[in-house]
Formats: C-alpha cells, structure tokens, sequence
C-alpha cells in the first residue's frame, strides 16, 4: 500500500482528481488540514512507499513555481532518488517535513520515501505532474509486489520440498536447514533435485532406515550438488 | 528498483553529493558529470548509512559522494586477504564502492551503500603512512574496497600513489584491478615498489558475475602493456564455482598465455572464493536469486567457503597449470 499524505486541501483534491485511490486497495490518500503527523498512519504494516505532498508557505527561497522533488531535508535527512523523475528538485528547511521524513524513514528504506512540493498555484499542470510521479511510484511498486508474490511462492516450495526429504531421512533441524539450502542452490543454478533424488534412490542410497544413514545421504547429495564429487 | 529492468530506475550519477567544506572547483569527477545535480551536505554518514538502503538500487543508479575521511585512515589486512609474504601488510581505502559490478563483491555485504564515495584528502592518509614508514617497512593494498584504476578519471589518484611510492622506498603498493585501460602507463611513474594486480577470470564468469568489466581479452592485454613500466600480478582470485569449470578455467589460461608473457610476472595470487559470514548473510537476503550468495558454502572460522575437496580442487588446479609453464615466480594460496 502506498501511503500518500498531503495536509494542503487544494493538492489533496488534485490528486484525488487525477489518481485512482479508491478501491484498489493499493493507494491510500489522506488529506486536509486535520491530517497531523500521528504514528498510526505508519503502523500499517503493507506500507510499501510513502509520499509526502506540501505547498510551499514562503520563505525558502526561489520564485520559481512548479512541483520540485525534495533531495534534502533539514541539512541532515535525504531521500534516496532512484525513482526516475523529470522534476525539478530543491531542498527542504521545513521542519514538518522532518517529522514526516523521519517517521516514514522508520519504515521504509529511504527510495521508498518521496517528498514533493508545490511552490506557487496548485494548477492542473502541477496537479498533472504529481500524478505523473505517482503514476511511477504504483507502477514500480506493482513490479516489485509482482516479484515479492514470485519469490515467496518459490520459498514455500523450497520449504515444502526440504520437508519432504527431511522427514524421509529422518533430518535434524540443523540437516533440514541444510537440506533447504541445497533445494534453493538447485533451484537457482538448474539443477534438477528430483532426478538426484531419483538416482540415489536408483543407487540404493535411499530409503533409509535412521538419522546416521540419512545423515550419509546428505552427504552424498551436497557432494553432488555442490560440485565437489568431481 | 531493487531491479533495474523496469525502466523505472534514475539515470547514473545524475546526482553528485558533496560536504559542505569541499571546494568543488578542483574536482574531477565534477567536471566529468557536468550534468549532475550538486547536492550539498553535511557529513557523508549522513547519507551513507542510511538504513535499508537497496544496494542492488544503487547500483543500477548510483550517485557520487565526495567528502573527507576522518579517523584511522590505514588498516591491518584481514585474515582472508592475501599477504603475499609481507610482515607488515596493511590497506586504506582512499574510494569506498565500485563502478564495476561482480556479483560476488563483498562490498555488497558490507556496505550500507553502493554509492561510490571519494575522499578527497588522500594527503592524510599519505601523512599516516609517513608514520607507519617511521616505524618499519609497509606492503600497502591501495584499491582493495574498489577498483581505483577505473576510477582514474575521476580521482587521479594512480597517479598520486604512484608518486608517492616512488619517493618513499619503505613502501610497495599494490594496485588491484580489473580494468583494461592502457592509456595511463605514460602518465605514471615507474616504480618496481608499486604492484599492478589484474584479477583474470574467464570469460564465462565475465559475462554471467562481473557486469561492466572488461573482457578477459583486453584485461589480458592490459597487463601485458602494463607489465612494460610495473611489475605485474595475476590474480586467479576469487576462483568461481560453475559447471564445467575445470575446463573453462583451462581454456581461459591457455588464452591468457597467448597474450601475456607469463614468465615476466611478479607472482601470481590462486583464491577459491571465500567471505566473512556476515558479509554472506547481507548478500543472501539482497541477492535471493544469485547462484553465487546461494552457494552452500562450509563456514569455518567465521567465514564461508566451498567445500574443502572442491576449493582445494580449484585452487590446485590452477596452481597446476600456472607450474606446467615452468615458471619461477611465487604462487600465494589463502
Ligand atoms: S571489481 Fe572488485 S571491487 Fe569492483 S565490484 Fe568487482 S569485486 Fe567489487
């Protein structure tokens, strides 16, 4: 979920306008001028980037109007800026901005972490670049869930298919964990673990009948898979 | 982010993040990305140790950092680096981080970031080496924590150490590498006390785990140009585990012997790759996908390495074929 907070009411309606925040569950937009800094809008544990939006009140430089990327806060606080933006960027002496900075920084590592400013009018040109970066922020986020969803699917089959090979070893948790260990190396370096399996069993090195002989087979396999049985 | 592939990461270097103190008039890497936004700021630590900052992110868009190192400046060499005989054998790192991107680099373990970062008073580590030379004679790692040859452009600094080592005859430097460059040998001063160390790998482990480096052919050219002006060391360190890979480190030896006069080097340094536990433990949970962070290394003495019989294999192999050539320079093994 990405949390986007704005206390200014004219940039909250613009983005509301232009972003879909509704029921897609990925995007939450608070706005208004109630919107304080309190903790429990970071205690959602799904927060996956957070997006501070602000209007510039004067006083820190510039005429220039438009929507700016903070690089710097306070001389002391940056957000990492490895989402690609065509904005303009400037630094940031609000302290508000701190407090929003270090609590979602709490969180989330510092890339997932986005503070933008409006100087001068909320036009649709501004409203139309916020929603752009947005726009970025859900779609990079929606790849990197995309790859989340993947790899814990293939953790759980790792999982499952060291189980399985445990309880027919007759495995300690120390050989389980090794056991794991050796599934994923398979995994990732195409090695087929069921054909290995297969052929220790074709070898008579399985089934066994206790610990110390399935301590034996382990071996075995780690010498196999590993490279060492050359 | 964490993968570039999207098209979502920012340009290279588009940002330049420089400590308040530092002039930026005289700076080269300035100069070369003269484009890049100037972020000013307080203390490097402030941005470097970030917490949970993608290291994989970074290096698919890294930023510069310029700023002064402060503190102890030069380091005692770690069990797992090779000392090549010397007593006393110490490393300073003069750049953190790299523009190359081997996939086994510890740095991605041990560092909090993958921006590069430039310290720019290489004089104080120069005035603490001065100290040490005091005392005793010092064999000194110079590009340990990065590939410092790569960053010549930006730095200058081969330039400088090899200066510096050619007016202090208590110090032999060693200059790791893996870049291919042999444009700098007029630049440089001569000095047999400063070690130029190419890390040759084949070209199968090239392509798959050292992204941005040059090829085993031009790495392999570059030392032998290099070895006209300094002494020159080959360094089969880190060995790579992978399919096949008796003959691909064969076929990469027979290739290298083509181009480089084998009987002209220093010595040579034979490794199987190895790693603190710890710094392992940070790549596993960055890189879940790397068939190398995956490996299932033995821990022994707190730090990962292959399986005795295989690292022994490996390591006697290469040792085995460097000795057919019959020639006399040292070999060193961990
Ligand atoms: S060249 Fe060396 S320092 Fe650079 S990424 Fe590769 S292993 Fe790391």
């Amino acid at each position: 979920m990405i949390l986007i907070i704005t206390k200014d009411t004219e940039i909250g309606r613009s983005v509301k306008e232009h972003t879909e925040t509704g029921n897609t569950g990925k995007v939450m937009l608070l706005f208004g001028e109630d919107i304080s800094s309190e903790e429990r809008f970071f205690e959602d544990g799904e927060m996956s980037s957070f997006i501070y939006l602000y209007h510039e009140t004067g006083g820190e430089g510039g005429s220039e109007s438009g929507v700016f990327r903070i690089n710097r806060i306070l001389d002391r606080y940056y957000p990492d800026l490895l989402l690609k933006s065509d904005l303009p960027e400037t630094s940031s002496g609000d302290e508000n901005v701190a407090e929003f900075y270090l609590k979602a920084a709490a969180k989330l590592p510092p890339h997932r972490i986005h503070i933008l400013k409006v100087r001068g009018p909320v036009t649709d040109s501004a409203g139309k670049s916020i929603t752009a970066y947005i726009g970025n922020v859900i779609a990079e986020g929606s790849e990197k869930e995309k790859r989340d969803i993947e790899r814990s699917e293939r953790d759980k089959k790792i999982r499952e298919r060291a189980e399985k090979l445990a309880e027919e070893i007759h495995a300690s948790e120390s050989m389980k964990r090794q056991i794991e260990e050796l599934v994923r190396y398979s995994r990732i370096s195409g090695i087929d673990f069921d054909d290995m399996i297969s052929e220790l069993g074709r070898e008579g090195l399985l089934p066994v009948a206790d610990k110390k002989e399935g301590k034996k087979v382990l071996g075995e396999l780690q010498r196999r898979i590993c490279g060492s049985a050359v | 982010m964490e993968n570039c592939k999207e098209g979502y990461a920012e340009a290279p270097f588009k940002h330049i993040y420089i400590e308040d103190d530092i002039d930026v008039g005289n700076l080269k890497a300035v100069e070369r990305f003269r484009d890049a936004g100037i972020i000013r700021i307080k203390h490097y630590k402030d941005l470097f140790n970030r917490q949970r900052q993608s290291f994989v992110g970074q290096k698919a868009s890294p930023n510069l950092i310029i700023a002064r190192k402060h503190g102890k400046l030069i380091y005692e060499g770690s069990p797992v680096c090779q000392d090549f005989g010397n007593k006393h054998f110490y490393y300073t790192s003069c750049v953190m981080n790299c523009l190359y991107d081997c996939e086994y680099c510890y740095l991605r373990g041990m560092y909090p970031s993958a921006n590069p970062t430039i310290f720019v008073n290489l004089e104080d580590i120069f005035d603490e080496l001065d100290g040490l030379l005091k005392k005793h004679p010092v064999y000194l790692c110079v590009s340990y924590d990065t590939d410092l040859m790569a960053f010549e452009d930006l730095t200058g600094y081969v330039e400088k150490w090899c200066d510096f080592t050619a007016s202090r005859e208590d110090l032999t430097i060693e200059i790791r590498t893996k870049c291919a460059r042999k444009d700098l040998w007029d630049r440089l001063t001569s000095c047999e006390r400063v070690i130029f160390a190419y890390t040759i790998s084949p070209q199968e482990i090239i392509t798959k785990y050292e992204k941005g480096t040059p090829s085993l052919l031009m790495r392999a050219e570059a030392a032998s140009v290099a070895m006209e002006h300094f002494p020159v060391r080959l360094c089969f360190d880190p060995m790579i585990f992978i399919k096949d890979w008796k003959d691909i480190y064969g076929k990469m030896f027979d290739e290298i012997t083509e181009i480089i006069d084998i009987d002209r080097i220093k010595d040579f340094s034979v490794g199987s790759f190895r790693i603190s536990s710890g710094f392992l433990k940070n790549m596993r949970r960055m890189m879940p996908d790397s068939e190398i962070a995956q490996y299932p290394f033995e821990l022994m003495d707190g730090f990962y390495q292959y399986p005795k019989e295989l690292a022994d294999g490996m390591e006697n192999y290469m040792s085995g074929l460097i000795r057919e050539k019959k020639v006399d320079s040292e070999i060193f093994r961990p």
